[in-house]
């Protein structure tokens, strides 16, 4: 399940949808609005997709993952336009037969997003506003 | 000449006030020229990567008509 919502995430439906009786273990990382960069109040987060590109881009991380670890199962819900400030930004499910192959699927799926979705984030501050890019 | 659908995100869509436009372009226009045009006036230029018709192409990349180009900023998700 990949998806992209201007709405909050629910997380009731990534964890049902990654329900497989032959997995023990289910991992799901949030990513949240924080309130400060770099000693800058943030009041909230701004987010824009090109959606026909990214929600490719967000289903080709789940192949890839279900590639280096077989059987795994990968959600994928990102929020769009405006994020308030401790809401969250993204939710990324994971859930495979054992919990090591669980963080290492997980951890890749968080990484490749940042590197490869075609996501853009605007922080807005107390006092101003500056898109953001991540780190390469 | 012929039509090309051009699509702003982030900084650049506000940079030209809209998210989508219209742009006329003549034979053998690249990518990374009709970006340059576009964006000839602005001083503040910014690292930007090109996708023509969903697919991620290289600055030398010609257009044809009807293409649906694409001009992506430094990504921010998560």
């Amino acid at each position: 399940m990949y998806e992209l919502t201007h709405d909050a995430i629910d997380v009731d439906r990534v964890r049902t949808a990654l329900q497989e009786p032959s997995h023990g273990a289910t991992l799901l990382f949030f990513g949240i609005a924080r309130d400060h960069f770099e000693g800058r109040g943030v009041k909230q987060l701004e987010y824009q997709a090109y959606p026909e590109m990214t929600l490719p881009a967000l289903e080709a991380i789940g192949r890839e993952a279900s590639v280096r670890w077989p059987g795994s199962q990968t959600v994928i819900i990102h929020r769009l336009g405006v994020v308030p400030q401790s809401a969250l930004a993204v939710v990324i499910g994971t859930s495979t037969a054992h919990r090591a192959d669980c963080y290492e699927a997980n951890r890749f799926a968080i990484e490749e997003l940042k590197r490869t979705v075609p996501i853009w984030k605007k922080e807005i501050y107390v006092d101003g506003s500056e898109w953001k890019a991540n780190k390469s | 000449m012929f039509e090309v659908q051009v699509k702003y995100f982030a900084i650049h869509r506000e940079q030209k006030g809209c998210t989508q436009e219209t742009v006329q372009c003549a034979l053998g226009t690249t990518v990374e020229s009709l970006y340059n045009d576009l964006f000839a006036l602005e001083v503040d230029r910014i690292r930007t990567s090109f996708a023509v018709n969903l697919v991620q192409v290289s600055g030398n990349t010609v257009l044809n008509p009807g293409d649906e180009i694409a001009f992506l900023p430094p990504i921010g998700g998560g």
